[in-house]
């Protein structure tokens, strides 16, 4: 502390004398101040609440000063307890009289906004002064908090003369609840606080000894204590014997000259701390390194520290030292801050994201340079960190810090950037470019940390870290096509590491790089399922699976990416993870169904997708929200998925204050799957599943087969009704052919009634060529691959559009026409849906097989072609019977109820 | 067999799949099997590698000399094994035989009781205290590896009954049941399966998941050796039984619990399940098989689940021939199912066949039939011979018409509506009654 500050305060426990004297001295010092304005500044420059002050009360300040001489008149005889030296007339008496009234409410002087401030305090004392500044009324809220802590202090001085323990607890009691709000001031713990338990110490002490006196001398004279006396006593004294220890320095100091230590303001702390820091800055030096990163970490979480003027002095640091412990120490340090500079804003400018990557690419470099210093999360923790922590049983110098979370940061600082800007802006891509750059980070990171922890600890908290590390790598590559997987693996220029799974070669044989790629991501995944058991695994465990679902789902390995999903049972624990694996989780789902189409099972698809599509916020359920979205909707009621809108829905309305990107709750641009693209995937399963059972419902509706079905629908349908997945089609079918006039279609869903209309008249071939042309499948993932017989994506999936058609429409041709034609030739089907004669007698042969229409194929023996017979159809007269008879059996069922029930079902009906 | 069967036959081979289930000593046999398809060399090799690691001199140095005809004895390491195998045999030789001098002693087998615990504290007093009872496990352990599977089975069976390690009783169990098969002991066997089996399928099975899931993988190929017996399997044909050895085993590679493990982690089982289901008529079963053969599909399928698929979820008959002809080279070649009478198996194929074709085709020639089954399996003899035999089938003599024998009626409107109607009277009556008696 500099000896030049509190020199010139005062306190109460001066003398009058005294005060005098320093009041004259603190006078003079006001009148250089005001003189050399200067100087005035740079007192100020350690502050800024008060430099601010003072720009804010210049222009007011000689109106002020007028104002203050009228008041004084009022003021003296208001406070008459020590306006000994308010005799003069001047200007500097008003502010030198000001700040002896307040005495205890030691504010330093400084510059102008000095006696500005002490004026309004009296002002508000007083309640005649208008001048309300709000920037003030922190100031003197900080001197009332003083003031009333010395209240305090004083009244259990006096107390503890008397030793009346109930209410020394009680004031007690105020005081340790006031003192600890110190921090809410910016100061240290209040010396007033330090003197009240120092002296309570003494007298705690003191009665004890009395107490072991007492207990040798059996006669004691001295006064009993009443029993609530005792116990606020031993309270007291167990709250004292924890703050003495804490505060022991505190106190002894105090103990050793209570004066002195009590004259000390508490303001006076802070500001030698930060000038301190302001000499040091000066002279950046190697000499004195570890004094400035010192008052660096002291100053951190502090307000009003310019953090931009600590880094420029850490990279300055940098550039002067050569040892390594130095340099990791400054860029650990480094590194932090820059993250602390951003945190309060949305998200970390590019500029300074990349300063910070490269900053951690220095460390990497420099871990890998010297490989006897390793920056590990369980590090011991080093006292004297002026000096390299000793060398371990390895050889190693273990200095505690996290890799890994800093590259976690860093990859999510970045996935914060792409959130908040416009996805279809030039710097969306410019931002995204640095993907890349944080992928090589990530992979050094994984190596180092693979290098530095042995392959004993992956299981325990130690090696949590690397699973850490894994995920972010899986999060960086699991929704990219295999291509972009290998080039984000080859364009990491750091071709030694060869410790951790990699792909160093690309192959021109695409199966060959499909392999690596499935090779990279299982082995990423399996360290995840092997050795991640903290409390966490949970999540790393279900997003790795996730991932590698997805992952299998759009490189086209369908049952790979289901046979996952069914063996980790994710969907029976989804309901209870956090937003994030939720989403994850829709995602997945997602790319599961636009996989299952693109292998043609169409009900699959549709059966998966269901829930998401009919869902009303698909787009929230994927994470592709807006982020400014603010929504007031409704809960809604199904299952799974919905269980991800409530938690989202309700968190939604956080969202714009929170961090976004927590949780992964909304996924950047350049991730999403096009919703437009999913709803047509659905909607055309749907249609391919619907026409030919639509057409069987109202042809065959006699068969057994189709009973079958009606009745598995039915069970299905009573059972659960989300199940039914074709209502919401047919749903929209109805509405589209209650319009009276049907334009040509606009949306992509009205080709998709358009394609109805051509395939419900076994029109395959128009209603292919509508679908197949869609705009949409250029979004479709993996559709510019080209697979071993060099088609591509888009033509294998025209192809099994028409192939679907066609085995569709010749179902519905079956279906409405069994039993109007009679017989029909193989051959001539085979022309018209252009299928060959195998492939449409396996058709027929599972609609006989299953009893959907009543016929059977016939070999002619002439010349083997083969004839499909279809045989009669019911007549009118025999369905009615049909009819009749169940209508009675179900008469005599209900007949049966009310026999064994009594009048219940009447009841009921009712 | 041509190039061309014996590739289709090692394509098909299982016999790899199941050297993760099944123990070195029962992969002797099954790789005996695979002289027809590979070099007699390369399966010798394989058995020598099998057996390195047992205590079976005697066949490894067969072995090795049969692949090394230069050789005349072993190298020095399966010398030296064969003083270690008699130095770890000779004490636990004499310390059991004491024990089981003891245990077989008239005074201990009068006294013996069906309480575990009683039996214990009984020959406690006789001097047998743990360590005797463990001696037994290895002992039995040792006898087993060096190939005295009689001997094995009696010490484990011993142990069992002794012992309260419940982890080592399991272990006991499984190696008894192994050398029961090897013994030939089928019978004995089979009791420790369903012991086996009472521990693995027990609702309250107390290992973890995984285990309980490597356990039943372990069983079901294991147990492949018992229900495929050949003995047994002959000594039914002959009596003209239905083989209720198989039946059973459908039943249980057909519950919900074991066809699950088999899609999880052994659809190649599917197989066997197929054989045994088509060659005991056990058609009920069809349905499970082609629900299953339906979801394995896109990981396994052999002539077997092709044939299946292409009857039932295809209906292609185009490709029968040609799967006729690739079962076929598995009946010859698969350990297991070559057990089987292969022509009862053939004919319950072909008429399964027949069955599904009429059920599209309702009424063909004998010669159009034909020409879906013809194959080396089938000639038109045979076919006739199995269209007279089956009681689902009949033939118009005068045309050769072949036609599945259902009822008529059924399909007939008059019918179905009698049978509906039938009962109406009789239960409106028996309403009335009830209504008027609790009037009263």
């Amino acid at each position: 502390m500099s000896s030049f500050f509190h020199t010139s305060y005062e306190s109460d426990t001066s003398s009058d004398e005294e005060s005098l004297y320093y009041s004259d001295d603190e006078r003079y010092l006001k009148q250089l101040q005001n003189k050399k304005s200067v100087n005035i500044q740079i007192s100020n420059d350690t502050d800024d609440e008060s430099s601010d002050e003072e720009l804010l009360s210049d222009s007011s300040d000689d109106e002020k000063i007028k104002l203050k001489k009228e008041e004084d008149v009022e003021e003296a005889s208001g406070d008459d307890d020590d306006d000994d030296n308010s005799d003069d007339s001047d200007d500097w008496s008003n502010d030198d009289d000001s700040d002896s009234d307040s005495d205890d409410s030691d504010a330093p002087p400084r510059g102008r906004s000095y006696f500005l401030k002490k004026d309004f305090l009296k002002g508000g004392n007083d309640s005649d002064s208008d001048s309300g500044d709000e920037k003030k009324i922190v100031k003197s809220a900080k001197e009332k908090y003083l003031d009333e802590l010395l209240n305090l202090s004083n009244n259990i001085e006096n107390l503890s003369m008397v030793e009346e323990w109930v209410k020394i607890g009680n004031e007690f009691d105020k005081l340790f609840k006031l003192a600890y709000k110190h921090n809410q001031y910016h100061i240290l713990i209040p010396r007033s606080y330090i003197k009240a338990i120092s002296i309570l110490d003494d007298l705690i002490n003191k009665s004890k000894n009395d107490n072991d006196d007492e207990d040798d001398d059996e006669n004691n004279n001295k006064k009993v204590l009443s029993s609530s006396e005792s116990k606020s006593l031993n309270i007291l004294k167990q709250k004292i014997k924890k703050e003495v220890k804490t505060y022991n320095d505190e106190v002894l100091t105090y103990k050793k000259d209570p004066e002195a230590y009590e004259n000390i303001k508490d303001d006076s702390n802070l500001i030698n701390n930060e000038n301190q820091d302001q000499n040091n800055q000066l002279i950046v030096s190697a000499e004195n390194l570890f004094f400035i990163v010192q008052s660096i970490i002291d100053s951190r979480g502090k307000k009003g520290i310019d953090l931009n003027e600590h880094l420029n002095t850490l990279n300055k640091l940098l550039d002067l030292t050569n040892s390594t412990y130095e340099k990791i120490i400054i860029l650990n340090l480094l590194i932090s801050l820059r993250y602390e500079l951003n945190s309060k804003d949305k998200f970390m400018s590019i500029n300074e994201w990349l300063l910070t990557l490269n900053d951690i690419s220095k460390l990497l470099d420099i871990l890998d340079n010297d490989k006897s210093y390793v920056i590990t999360e369980n590090a011991p923790s080093n006292d004297n960190f002026t000096k390299p922590p000793p060398a371990n049983e390895n050889g190693l110098h273990l200095i505690g810090g996290s890799i890994s979370s800093f590259v976690e940061r860093l990859s999510d600082e970045l996935t914060t950037h792409l959130l908040y800007i416009d996805p279809n802006s030039s710097e969306y891509i410019k931002t995204l470019q640095n993907d890349s750059k944080l992928y090589s980070i990530i992979i050094r990171c994984q190596s180092y940390l693979t290098r530095i922890i042995s392959i004993d600890n992956y299981s325990k908290p130690e090696g949590e870290q690397i699973n850490r590390i894994i995920i972010k790598r899986l999060e960086n590559i699991y929704y990219k096509p295999i291509k972009l997987i290998i080039f984000s693996e080859l364009n990491n220029n750091n071709n030694n590491i060869n410790n951790i799974p990699k792909i160093n070669s690309s192959e021109i044989d695409e199966n060959l790089n499909k392999l690596n790629t499935n090779n990279l991501i299982d082995s990423l995944c399996s360290h995840i399922y092997k050795y991640s058991n903290g409390i966490s695994s949970s999540i790393y465990r279900k997003r790795a699976a996730l991932m590698q679902s997805y992952y299998y789902s759009i490189t086209n390995q369908f049952f790979k990416a289901r046979d996952i999903l069914h063996l980790t049972h994710v969907q029976a624990t989804i309901h209870t993870s956090e937003p994030g694996v939720q989403v994850l989780f829709n995602r997945a789902i997602v790319q599961l169904g636009l996989a299952a189409f693109r292998s043609g099972l169409i009900e699959e698809t549709q059966i998966i997708l269901h829930e998401v599509v009919t869902s009303q916020h698909t787009r929230d359920l994927l994470g592709q929200g807006r982020i400014y979205f603010n929504n007031n909707l409704n809960n809604q009621t199904n299952n799974i998925v919905n269980n991800t809108n409530n938690n989202q829905f309700n968190n939604y309305n956080n969202l714009n204050t929170n961090n976004i990107s927590e949780n992964g709750k909304f996924v950047p641009f350049h991730t999403h799957v096009n919703i437009e693209l999913v709803d047509i995937v659905y909607y055309i399963s749907s249609l391919l599943i619907e026409v030919p059972l639509i057409a069987l419902q109202s042809y065959q509706s006699s068969t057994n087969g189709a009973n079958n079905l009606l009745n598995n629908e039915l069970q299905s349908q009573s059972q659960n009704i989300n199940k039914n997945t074709s209502r919401s089609f047919k749903r929209i079918l109805d509405y589209t052919e209650r319009q009276y006039f049907q334009g040509p279609p606009e949306e992509t869903r009205d080709y998709i009634f358009d394609a109805y209309h051509k395939l419900i008249k076994f029109n395959w071939f128009e209603s292919s060529k509508i679908l197949s042309n869609l705009k949409v499948w250029v979004m479709m993932p993996g559709i510019s691959t080209i697979n071993e017989n060099g088609e591509n994506g888009l033509e294998l999936l025209k192809e099994m559009l028409i192939k679907l058609c066609k085995f569709q429409s010749l179902k519905t041709w079956a279906y409405v026409n069994a039993g109007i034609i009679k017989n029909y030739s193989i051959k001539k089907l085979s022309k018209r849906f252009e299928l060959n004669e195998d492939d449409i007698c396996g058709i027929l042969g599972s609609l006989i097989s299953n009893e959907e229409i009543k016929g059977y194929l016939k070999i002619n023996d002439d010349n083997n072609s083969k004839w499909i017979i279809f045989e009669n159809k019911e007549n009118g007269i025999n369905q009615i019977i049909r009819g009749l008879t169940t209508k009675v059996n179900s008469i005599l069922e209900r007949n049966e109820k009310l026999s064994l029930g009594g009048y219940q079902i009447m009841l009921k009906k009712k | 067999m041509d190039s061309k069967q014996i590739e289709l036959a090692r394509k098909f081979d299982l016999t790899n799949h199941f050297f993760d289930f099944v123990d070195r000593h029962l992969m002797y046999p099954l790789l005996d099997n695979l002289v027809t398809i590979y070099d007699v060399k390369e399966v010798d090799n394989l058995q020598f590698n099998v057996l390195k690691d047992t205590y079976m001199t005697k066949e490894l140095k067969e072995l090795y000399l049969s692949i090394n005809p230069n050789e005349k004895d072993l190298p020095t390491e399966y010398l030296n094994r064969e003083n270690d195998i008699i130095n770890e045999l000779v004490p636990l030789n004499e310390s059991t035989k004491e024990t089981l001098n003891i245990l077989c002693s008239k005074e201990i087998q009068s006294n013996l009781k069906q309480n575990k615990i009683e039996n214990r504290e009984l020959i406690k007093t006789r001097g047998i205290d743990d360590d005797k009872i463990l001696e037994l496990y290895k002992f039995g352990k040792l006898q087993y590896n060096r190939g005295d599977y009689v001997m094995a089975s009696d010490l484990l069976n011993n142990f069992k009954l002794l012992s309260i390690n419940q982890d080592l009783i399991l272990k006991a169990t499984c190696g008894k049941f192994i050398s029961d098969i090897l013994s030939g002991d089928i019978e004995e066997a089979k009791n420790e399966m369903i012991n086996l089996r009472d521990v693995i399928d027990n609702r309250n099975y107390q290992g973890s998941s995984i285990d309980q899931l490597k356990l039943r993988n372990w069983l079901i190929h294991n147990s492949l050796f018992i229900f495929f017996n050949e003995n047994d399997l002959k000594k039914q044909s002959i009596n003209g039984n239905i083989n209720l050895q198989l039946l059973n085993m459908n039943e249980i590679f057909l519950s919900s619990s074991y066809i699950s493990t088999i899609e999880a982690s052994c659809p190649w089982i599917l197989r066997y399940i197929i054989s045994s289901v088509l060659y005991t008529k056990d058609f009920k079963r069809l349905k499970d098989i082609i629900k299953a053969v339906e979801i394995e599909n896109y990981e396994y399928n052999d002539p077997f689940t092709n044939l299946i698929q292409n009857l039932f979820i295809d209906f292609k008959f185009n490709k029968l021939n040609e799967i006729l002809n690739n079962i076929e080279i598995l009946i010859e070649i698969d350990f297991f199912i070559n057990h089987l009478s292969k022509d009862e198996f053939i004919n319950n194929i072909i008429e399964l066949i027949i069955r599904s074709v009429l059920k599209i085709y309702k009424k063909l020639s004998i010669n159009q039939l034909f020409k879906f089954v013809e194959s080396n399996l089938c000639d038109l003899n045979k076919l006739n011979e199995i269209i007279n035999k089956s009681n689902e089938l009949k033939i118009n003599i005068e045309n050769n018409i072949v036609s599945l024998n259902d009822d008529e009626n059924i399909n007939n409107p008059y019918f179905t509506v009698y049978e509906k109607t039938k009962a109406l009277s009789f239960k409106s009556n028996q309403f009335l009654n009830n209504a008027s008696i609790n009037s009263i």
